[in-house]
């Protein structure tokens, strides 16, 4: 292996059983790739393939291509000259003689080949209605299949290819439409670990799994961060346990931090003198904690310099441990206000570029360390949670992305594809289900998933949380009908029903 | 002029730019890791990120030259936001400078470092995303910037980020004393530490207001650091904390009125306010609590500020407010 090249490109896959992308996928991709070259198709087709930075879109297209025996001719605006060897300014006119011209095969003989556009024009960017007009003349005429391979999950809107390629367009234009999701945590751990074992010097498990919790479904960062921490002749031995990643390049420390806040140890009068040899003994030995308030063992400001973790992360992730530290309902009630506080400083947008991020950092961790003089301790080795609500976000995106699939109403897939999501809205929409769910016990919460929530509440409760049968109304259906007649009128009725009840309130 | 009449004036900043990468303060998990990347090349993208004077571009610099050696000159093409870097510059001017054949060891790579690559437009790093991809066998990047979030998301996903942090008292303490001493400076502990507190853990800052003592009092002492960095002074925010502790409100107020009159922007007053009530040790009657509502206080009325309330009658509330959260306490 010539240690030349990015791992990105080096350890890219060649093969179809080494891409780590869902089969349904790959197959989506495959299939396209068929239906391009049958017979029976009078235009050649467009795909518009579109997900996140580094998910595999081009990676997959490319060996599936490959494993057709089919050509893929890519479309560099940067060499194309003039007619006087000057660089041309890279505009629609460019774009579309590639497209509609007809390409000779640079292998030789008839093999197909398929168009691939990985970039567009900057034009195309500011003048989205012109391109819309200019591709859909072009597509007409062309003459081999094209796939637009571009990253649409991007944060500014400018760049955003979907601000192009919009739904009205895409109809019109007959375009196929792909869409590959961020690369999910198993696949991930797979291709990670198979690019290490063809390094030198392997990474061991627990570098790949920070790696992989860094990388955030992002393959080609995930390469990086694995070069970037791979070079050297014994990567594992020479940097010990640490990791260089992304935004969390001393994990270690931000977890010590966090225990310094929640624990805020202060100065034991009754403890031994520390020295460097007694601090074992110190702990099998459990000295009384003192009982009046006496100095923190660390300063806050000192805490929070150590660390690199930004004021929002600090408040979530000291949010969601508080609980277990904090010595009494009022005490957490204190807390709490001044996370809202927290929470009001560092989150109003227009002000966050020149307001300086680390007053809710100072606020949050001096509140904390003060309310918590005193409170509970976990008896054994406490685990830091992880900020739930990042999950909850996670899983929200999720949904959304699913459910922006559907087809649009009036397409005769409809009915069948939303059935599953009927639940979900009648669920949101009943007042009374919002109730229950809101009035859960405790140890019912959001990491447990929603089927499992459902299955709890529902055990709980003699009331239904996601069934049909409100008392009330099992006694208005009382009357003997078909049974399948009288759950669709449930079903129509749930709504409007409890409507009426919140008026009768008033 | 003379290279040696040149060598005197030079900012201290650039006559003490560390040269080698072990001679960087700060940040050694990372400037470790860049080390060894240095001895075996093959070094991936990077984006170096955080706030300023902390020694992203002195990293890169040093990286580059450490893994290129004397080809340095031919083999390094550096941009910042001083450079034309418009979408043409990036497609021909990189672009031509990524496609020159520089003869250089196996595993090394032509480096073009972009700094302070957040000013570069949407549309010109949408450009760069190509050409780093076509020519990563023979070249390679290193951006710096303050925040990465205004670098685009498939620029990111080309490069392993590297986050640095600011510098910690000590760390500073320690060049701006090597330096200090180099220039056989007059100076005493008040001084060094009047230089910490306004620098904030920027290098930059900090050696700037060094020489720009030196220059004009010769002596490094609190008084004249902060003459010459004109920050409201922390001593007398002390006392002015002094009183609201005491609930004297009207000593309190005239204070702050005076670092008004003399043409302190509000702003100013509170950025300073917030870094004495921090770390400064105040009297024994300031608990933490009391330090803790100090900050909220500050911090509420520094968000009004922001938004575009600055007038005297702000601080004059802010004063009332630090004296009543003592009344409470």
């Amino acid at each position: 292996m010539n240690d030349n090249d990015l791992l990105t490109n080096e350890t890219a896959p060649k093969r179809r059983d080494e891409l780590q992308i869902h089969n349904k996928k790959l197959g989506e991709v495959s299939n396209w790739l068929k239906s391009a070259f049958s017979e029976d198709h009078s235009a050649p087709g467009v795909l518009y393939l579109t997900g996140p930075t580094g998910s595999g879109k081009s990676t997959s297209v490319e060996v599936l291509c490959k494993e057709k025996n089919i050509e893929l001719i890519d479309y560099t605006p940067e060499l194309l000259h003039d007619d006087f060897l000057e660089y041309e300014k890279h505009d629609f006119s460019q774009l579309i003689r590639f497209l509609i011209r007809r390409h000779a095969s640079l292998m030789g003989g008839s093999k197909k080949q398929i168009l691939f556009v990985t970039e567009l024009p900057d034009q195309s960017y500011q003048d989205a209605e012109r391109f819309r007009e200019e591709m859909y003349e072009a597509l007409h005429r062309i003459r081999h299949p094209v796939i637009f391979c571009l990253t649409n999950d991007i944060a500014c809107w400018n760049l955003n290819p979907d601000k192009l390629f919009t739904r009205e367009f895409i109809r019109k234009a007959d375009i196929s439409t792909i869409t590959f999701n961020p690369v999910a945590d198993t696949f991930m751990k797979k291709a990670l670990i198979r690019a290490s074992n063809l390094l030198p010097s392997p990474l061991s498990d627990t570098k790949l799994n920070i790696i992989k919790e860094e990388a955030r479904g992002d393959l080609r960062t995930a390469m990086n961060m694995l070069q970037m921490n791979s070079v050297g002749l014994n990567a594992n031995r020479r940097t010990g346990m640490k990791v260089i990643c992304a935004s969390k390049a001393n994990k270690e420390e931000a977890f010590h931090m966090l225990g310094r806040i929640l624990y805020a140890k202060r100065v034991n009068p009754n403890a031994p003198k520390l020295t460097r040899f007694s601090q074992k003994r110190r702990s099998s030995v459990p000295i009384p904690e003192p009982t009046e308030r006496t100095d923190l063992e660390n300063d806050p400001s000192d805490i929070i310099t150590m660390s690199s973790m930004s004021s929002g992360k600090l408040v979530d992730f000291l949010f969601e441990n508080e609980p277990v530290f904090c010595p009494s309902i009022s005490n957490y009630r204190r807390v709490v206000d001044m996370f809202s506080l927290c929470d009001v400083l560092a989150g109003d947008w227009n002000t966050a570029r020149s307001f300086p991020d680390e007053y809710a950092a100072q606020i949050a961790t001096r509140s904390v360390m003060w309310n918590n003089f005193q409170g509970s301790r976990p008896k054994t080795m406490f685990c830091i949670a992880r900020p739930t609500e990042k999950d909850l976000e996670k899983q929200m995106t999720a949904t959304r992305n699913e459910i922006r699939r559907l087809p649009m109403i009036g397409n005769k897939h409809f009915s069948s594809l939303d059935a599953p999501y009927r639940g979900i809205i009648e669920n949101i929409t009943d007042p009374q289900r919002i109730e229950l769910f809101l009035g859960r016990p405790m140890e019912i919460g959001w990491k447990l998933g929603k089927d499992r929530i459902e299955e709890l509440i529902d055990g709980r409760h003699y009331i239904a949380y996601k069934g049909r049968k409100h008392p009330r109304k099992a006694r208005k259906n009382a009357t003997p009908l078909v049974v399948k007649q009288a759950e669709e009128e449930d079903e129509t009725y749930t709504i409007e029903d409890s409507s009426d009840d919140s008026f009768d309130e008033f | 002029m003379s290279k040696h009449l040149k060598h005197e004036l030079a900012p201290w900043v650039e006559k003490y730019r560390p040269q080698v990468l072990s001679d960087i303060v700060g940040n050694e998990n990372m400037v470790s890791r860049l080390e060894v990347i240095a001895k075996e090349g093959n070094v991936p993208n990077i984006i170096l990120s955080g706030p300023p004077g902390i020694g992203k571009t002195t990293s890169v610099w040093a990286l580059a030259r450490e893994l290129l050696g004397d080809k340095v000159k031919e083999a390094v093409l550096e941009l910042n936001a001083s450079d034309e870097r418009g979408i043409d510059v990036v497609r021909n001017r990189i672009k031509t400078f990524a496609q020159t054949k520089v003869t250089l060891p196996e595993g090394r790579h032509k480096i073009i470092i972009l700094d302070e690559a957040d000013s570069m437009t949407d549309g010109a790093q949408q450009a760069l995303r190509r050409t780093m991809e076509l020519y990563s066998k023979t070249t390679r990047f290193a951006l710096a910037c303050n925040q990465s979030e205004k670098i685009i998301e498939p620029i990111q996903s080309r490069c392993a980020l590297l986050r640095y942090t600011k510098l910690s008292p000590v760390e500073l303490l320690y060049r701006v004393k090597e330096v200090a001493k180099a220039e056989s400076v007059n100076y005493d502990d008040g001084g060094l530490e009047a230089i910490l507190f306004t620098a904030q853990g920027d290098m930059r800052q900090a050696l700037n207001n060094l020489q720009a003592t030196v220059n004009a009092y010769e002596r490094v002492n609190k008084e004249n650091v902060l003459k010459v960095c004109d920050e409201p002074h922390p001593d007398l925010m002390i006392k002015m904390l002094l009183y609201c502790t005491e609930k004297k409100f009207f000593e309190a107020a005239k204070i702050i009125h005076e670092f008004h009159r003399l043409g302190f922007s509000s702003d100013d007053i509170l950025s300073t306010l917030f870094r004495v009530v921090k770390t400064v040790e105040l009297s024994k009657n300031v608990s933490e609590q009391l330090r803790m509502q100090y900050i909220k206080e500050i911090g509420v009325c520094h968000m009004r500020v922001v938004q575009g309330l600055t007038s005297k009658l702000q601080l004059s509330r802010l004063v009332a407010d630090l004296c009543r959260v003592s009344v409470d306490a």
